[in-house]
C-alpha cells in the first residue's frame, strides 16, 4: 500500500460517569494508507463509534479525549483549534453514520444538504452548488436526481438516504471517509448495493475508507486490512487475507467460530462463553481472560501489549509474546 | 409429547391488511397488504424457518400464528383449534400449545417485576401448583436456559441482552408448549452471545421435541436451525423447501438474489451486488409476479400473470412463472 494518510497513536477517550471514569477507547494505535480500506470490527459497546468520533475530534460530552494523536496527512487533527478542525472535517475527511435519518436535517431539502459543503468550504454559488449536488446524486444512483433535490429526508427509503449521505460525504473529494456501520440498518440486498457504491466511488477518487462494522462478512468483502476491538482496546490488526485464513487472537478466532455460515448450516456453533464485560467493570490483565479457552499463567494479572506477528499484523495476546 | 398427529400449526389462505393514513393531513388512506394468502404447516417437533427482508410481513404472520392478531382472511389452527374460537376450554388450552419469543427481550419483560415472577406468569394463570412448587419449577426452567436459581430475584435491567433472551425463553417453556414462535430472537444479540442462544434453542428442541416457527432476516441463522425454510417477499411465500435443498438448489430468482447478497467470509471471492432496486411498499404491490420489477429473468407475462406457489420437485415449492 501507499503512503500513510491517517496515523492514530495512543488515542484514549474517557467518559465521566456517576460510578467513575469509563475508558471507551483505550490507547488505540492505527494507520490507514492513502486509498486503503481498513475495517474496524467488534461487538456492541467495544468502542468502535467512539474511536471513529475521536479521530475527528467529535466526541460528545461527557466524553473527553485524554491522550493521543490522530494525524491526517501529518497534521494532528486533535491539536488544531476547533475552527481549523471543522475545515479538516469539511474538506479532507468526511463521516457517514449508521442511521442516516438522525444525521440528515429533517427540515432541509436533500439538494440544500448535499450542496452545503460546496458553499461553505469552497465558496460556490447556490446555482453552482445545486448543479454539482444533482450530478453527485446521479452518481450515487438516486433515481430522478433533479426532482429529488427538492425532497425531504423522510420521503426517501433507508437505502436512498444512505446514498444521499454518501453523496454529501464525497462532495468535496475527501482523502479519508469514515463510515460507521453504514449498512447495518439496511436489508441485505440493499447493503450489497451501498457497499459496492461506496467502494467504487472511493476507488475512483483515491479516497481511503475507515469502515466500522460488526459484520465479519462485510469485512471480508470490502476491506484490505482489519482491526479487531475488544473492550476499548485494539486486540488484533491484520491483512484480511491472512486474518480469514486463521486469526491470531483467541477472541478473533472465537468470533469466527460463533458465526452461523451459509456453506455449513448443520455445524454446531462454538460460542465464546460468557458475555462482553461492561467497561465499568473490566477484568484485570488481559480483558478477555475470563472468556478465553487458552488463558494461561500471565493472563489474569498482566495486560498484554500488541505483539508483532511473523507474517505481518499484530495481536494483543501473550500467546504471541516472544 | 405430541397429543395430536396433525400439524401443531396450520395456516390456510392467511391474509392481513392494514389501513395506513398518509399525507400531511393523514387523509390519504392506503391499504397495506402485509400478508397475502399464506398456506403453511408446522409438524410436531419440526422447525420451520421463515426468512425475508424488513417489512415483508414476518412479524404480522407470527402474531396471527399465535393468536395475537386476527387475520383479515384465512384461518389459523393451533393443534387443530381456532385461537379466535372464544370458548373458554380453547383459551385455556392455547398457552400449552404455543408461546412466543420476541426480538427485543427488554420490551417483552416487565421492568418492574423480578424475572422469576415473569417466568412463573403462565404457571400462575394455569393454576394447579402451590407457591413452593412454582418456585421449584422456575428454578428448573432457569437451569434449562443456563441461568441460576438466584437470578429469579433479579430485575430485567440487571441482565445482559443474551441473559434477558434466556429469561424470555424460560418463560416460553414454562407450560411445556408444543410450539414456540420465535420472531427474530437473536437479531439484537452480539455474535458471540447469538451463538449461545442458537445452541440453546437447538438443545431445547432436541430435549423436549419442541416445534419452532423460527423467523429471521438472517439466512445463515435460519439455515442453522431449520428443517424447512419458507422465503417471503411482499407478504407472500415465494419459495418453500427442506433447508438443505433450499440452500443448495434455490429455485426462485428472489431466493437466489438473497443468498447471493449475504457477504461471505472469503476475501478471495468478492461478489458484486446481487440485486438492483429496493423492495416496493406493501401498499403498492406490483401487478402479476410482485418481484417482476426487480427480476433479471422477468418476461412480459410476469407483469400480468400472478404465479401460484407450485411444487417443482418433491417437497420443493416456488412461485415463479418460469419454473412452472
Ligand atoms: N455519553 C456516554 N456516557 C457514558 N458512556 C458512554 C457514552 N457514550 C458511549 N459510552 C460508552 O462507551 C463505550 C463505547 O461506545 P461505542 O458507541 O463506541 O460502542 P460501539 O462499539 O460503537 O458499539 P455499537 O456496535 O453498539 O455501535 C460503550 O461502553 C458505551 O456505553
Ligand atoms: N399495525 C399496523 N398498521 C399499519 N401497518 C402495519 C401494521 N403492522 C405492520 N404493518 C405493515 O405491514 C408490513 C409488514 O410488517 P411486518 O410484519 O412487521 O414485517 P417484518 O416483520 O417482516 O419486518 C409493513 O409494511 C408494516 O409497515
Ligand atoms: S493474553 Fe491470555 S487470556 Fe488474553 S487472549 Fe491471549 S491467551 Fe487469552
Ligand atoms: S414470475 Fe417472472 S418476474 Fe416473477 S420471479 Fe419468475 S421470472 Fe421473475
Ligand atoms: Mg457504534
Ligand atoms: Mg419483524
Amino acid at each position: 500500500m501507499g503512503q500513510t494518510l491517517l496515523r492514530v497513536e495512543g488515542l484514549s477517550t474517557v467518559f465521566a460517569t456517576p460510578t467513575g471514569p469509563l475508558t471507551a477507547v483505550d490507547g488505540v494505535d492505527l494507520t490507514v494508507s492513502r486509498g486503503e480500506v481498513v475495517a474496524v470490527v467488534g461487538e456492541s459497546g467495544c468502542g468502535k463509534t467512539m474511536l471513529a468520533l475521536s479521530i475527528l475530534g467529535l466526541v460528545p460530552p461527557p466524553g473527553r479525549i485524554v491522550s493521543g494523536r490522530a494525524a491526517l496527512g501529518g497534521v494532528d487533527v486533535l491539536a488544531l483549534p476547533e475552527s481549523r478542525r471543522r475545515q479538516v472535517r469539511g474538506k479532507r475527511a468526511a463521516m457517514i453514520f449508521q442511521e442516516p435519518m438522525t444525521a440528515l436535517n429533517p427540515v432541509l431539502t436533500i439538494g440544500e444538504q448535499v450542496a452545503e459543503p460546496l458553499r461553505v468550504h469552497a465558496g460556490a454559488s447556490r446555482r453552482e452548488s445545486l448543479a454539482a449536488a444533482e450530478a453527485m446524486l446521479a452518481r450515487v444512483g438516486l433515481p430522478d436526481p433533479g426532482r429529488q433535490l427538492g425532497s425531504y429526508p423522510h420521503e426517501l427509503s433507508g437505502g436512498q438516504r444512505q446514498r444521499v449521505m454518501i453523496a454529501m460525504a464525497l462532495m468535496l473529494g475527501p482523502e479519508l471517509l469514515i463510515a460507521d456501520e453504514p449498512t447495518t440498518a439496511l436489508d441485505v440486498t440493499v447493503q450489497g448495493q451501498i457497499l459496492a457504491l461506496m467502494l467504487d466511488l472511493a476507488r475512483d477518487a483515491g479516497t481511503a475508507i475507515l469502515l466500522v462494522t460488526h459484520n465479519l462478512g462485510v469485512v471480508a468483502q470490502t476491506a484490505d486490512r482489519v482491526a479487531v476491538m475488544y473492550a476499548g482496546r485494539l486486540v488484533e490488526e491484520a491483512r484480511v487475507d491472512t486474518f480469514f485464513q486463521g486469526p491470531a487472537h483467541p477472541y478473533s478466532r472465537g468470533l469466527l467460530a460463533s458465526l452461523p455460515r451459509l456453506d455449513d448450516p448443520g455445524r454446531r456453533l462454538t460460542p465464546i462463553p460468557g458475555t462482553v464485560p461492561s467497561l465499568s467493570a473490566l477484568p484485570t490483565g488481559c480483558h478477555f481472560h475470563p472468556r478465553c479457552g487458552e488463558a494461561f499463567a500471565p493472563c489474569a494479572d498482566n495486560a498484554p501489549p500488541l505483539f508483532e506477528l511473523p507474517g505481518g499484523g499484530q495481536a494483543r495476546c501473550w500467546l504471541h509474546g516472544a | 409429547m405430541a397429543h395430536n398427529t396433525g400439524p401443531v400449526l396450520e395456516l390456510a389462505g392467511l391474509s392481513r391488511s392494514f389501513v395506513s393514513r398518509e399525507g400531511v393531513l393523514r387523509r390519504r388512506e392506503r391499504i397495506v397488504r402485509a400478508v397475502s394468502g399464506v398456506d403453511l404447516a408446522v409438524a410436531p417437533g419440526e422447525t420451520l424457518g421463515l426468512v425475508g427482508e424488513s417489512g415483508c410481513g414476518k412479524s404480522t404472520l407470527a402474531r396471527m400464528a399465535i393468536g395475537l392478531l386476527p387475520p383479515s382472511a384465512g384461518t389459523v389452527r393451533l393443534g387443530g383449534l381456532d385461537p379466535w374460537d372464544g370458548a373458554s376450554a380453547v383459551r385455556k388450552r392455547l398457552p400449552r400449545l404455543a408461546q412466543m419469543i420476541f426480538q427485543d427481550p427488554y420490551s417483552s419483560l416487565n421492568p418492574r417485576l423480578p424475572v422469576g415472577w415473569t417466568v412463573a406468569e403462565g404457571l400462575r394463570a394455569a393454576g394447579g401448583l402451590s407457591a413452593s412448587q412454582r418456585r421449584e419449577r422456575v428454578a428448573e426452567l432457569l437451569a434449562q436456559v443456563g441461568l441460576a436459581p438466584e437470578h429469579a430475584r433479579r430485575f430485567p435491567h440487571q441482565f445482559s441482552g443474551g441473559q434477558r433472551q434466556r429469561v424470555a425463553i424460560a418463560r416460553a417453556l414454562a407450560l411445556a408448549p408444543e410450539l414456540i414462535v420465535c420472531d427474530e430472537p437473536v437479531s439484537a444479540l452480539d455474535v458471540s452471545v447469538q451463538a449461545q442462544v442458537i445452541n440453546l434453542l437447538a438443545d431445547l428442541k432436541a430435549r423436549h421435541g419442541l416445534a419452532y416457527l423460527f423467523i429471521s432476516h438472517d439466512l445463515a441463522v435460519v439455515g442453522h436451525l431449520s428443517d424447512r425454510v419458507a422465503v417471503m417477499y411482499l407478504g407472500r411465500i415465494v419459495e418453500l423447501a427442506a433447508a438443505d435443498a433450499l440452500y443448495a438448489r434455490a429455485a426462485h430468482p428472489y431466493t437466489k438474489a438473497l443468498l447471493a447478497a449475504v457477504p461471505g467470509l472469503d476475501p478471495g471471492r468478492r461478489r458484486p451486488a446481487a440485486l438492483a432496486g429496493e423492495t416496493p411498499s406493501p401498499a403498492a404491490v406490483p401487478s402479476g409476479c410482485a418481484f417482476h420489477p426487480r427480476c433479471d429473468l422477468a418476461e412480459p407475462r410476469c407483469a400480468a400473470q400472478s404465479p401460484a406457489l407450485t411444487e417443482i420437485a418433491p417437497g420443493h415449492f416456488a412461485r415463479c412463472l418460469r419454473l412452472i
